[in-house]
């Protein structure tokens, strides 16, 4: 051993620091594609326009409820039963999302608003909002 | 005498080896991930064009009278289930138009006339049972597909008393328009 060259123990070390970092690098590389994945899953699984759908649908259901008694009279109670009936059932049975909403009772003071919550549940995607329109 | 000096570079040799497979693992691992992200973009983009076309038609051509009743396109069109104005305004002015603006669509399958599309109705009857209306039924021999369909629905609030769509309770109601979009 005393004649032996020691520049080997150099090449060795330097080369397994170097061989690290190639590793540290292909770990992070395998990472961003699951990362890339995961990123694209979460856009085509929110489900973007069936909750712009039944928002603008419930919008106009607050309308007509509010415009309701001067056409129906006293069966307005039923019919906007029936309607929030209805789109719970629909929605359950072909859109497989939980719908709820409720309005604040209408007053026709002048400047007052209405509450509108609208509840949205996929079983992936939950959306709540609570939003105020015009009273009258 | 033997050199030793050899049993060094050996040793870097294997371990520089072991290091290259291991990372070639890794990288061809990580690719095989990726395929199930960029299959359906295509069909976003169909769901999408389709989804804004329904709201397109559902949009009160005349201010003064919004909210009314029958006031849309879409309303009057499932009103009266009229299928073939149905198709006709969804494909020909919307979806595959000719004329300028050139729509979406276009980009996607140059040859428009190998999208079909079928739709139908679901609203809630006077047994409180959830019932389909078919709008509008392809020809036979159409229905062959050479990828995945796309759904696209659009809820309108109208009324279908006397519209001739059976089972219908006589008052305003909830009604779903689905419509199935596929490359034929």
């Amino acid at each position: 051993m005393e004649g032996m060259k020691t520049e080997g123990q150099w090449i060795i070390m330097m080369g397994f620091l170097v061989s690290l970092g190639i590793f540290f690098l292909a770990v992070i590389i395998s990472q961003s594609t699951l990362v890339g994945q995961t990123t694209a899953e979460g856009v085509l699984e929110f489900p973007k326009n069936d909750i712009q759908d039944i928002r603008h649908d419930i919008l106009e259901v607050e309308y007509f409820n509010r415009t309701c008694p001067s056409i129906y009279g006293s069966a307005c109670g039923a019919i906007s039963d029936n309607i929030s009936r209805e789109i719970q059932q629909i929605s359950l049975y072909r859109k497989s999302a939980i719908v709820s909403y409720t309005f604040s009772s209408p007053s026709c003071s002048s400047g007052s608003t209405r509450t509108v919550n609208i509840h949205y549940n996929n079983g992936v995607t939950d959306y709540d909002e609570n939003t105020i329109t015009i009273n009258c | 005498m033997v050199k030793e000096g050899a049993q060094l570079y050996t040793m870097e040799g294997i371990a520089a080896g072991l290091i290259m497979l291991l990372t070639t693992y890794l990288v061809l691992g990580s690719t095989s991930v990726y395929t199930p992200g960029d299959t359906h973009i295509t069909d976003m983009q169909l769901e999408q064009v389709g989804s804004d076309i329904l709201r397109v038609m559902d949009t009160p051509r005349n201010l003064t009278n919004s909210l009314q009743p029958n006031r849309t396109d879409l309303e009057l069109m499932v009103s009266s289930t009229n299928g073939a104005t149905f198709n006709t305004m969804f494909m020909s002015t919307y979806l595959c138009r000719t004329q300028n603006p050139l729509p979406v669509a276009k980009a996607i399958s140059p040859e428009c006339s190998d999208l079909q599309m079928n739709a139908g109705i679901w609203y809630v009857n006077k047994s409180n049972l959830l019932q389909n209306n078919p709008l509008y039924n392809p020809p036979l021999g159409t229905y062959s597909s050479l990828g995945p369909g796309v759904r696209v629905t659009h809820w309108i609030q109208t009324n279908l008393t006397g519209s001739g769509v059976p089972n219908v309770r006589n008052e305003p109601q909830e009604v779903l328009v689905e419509v199935l979009i596929w490359k034929a």
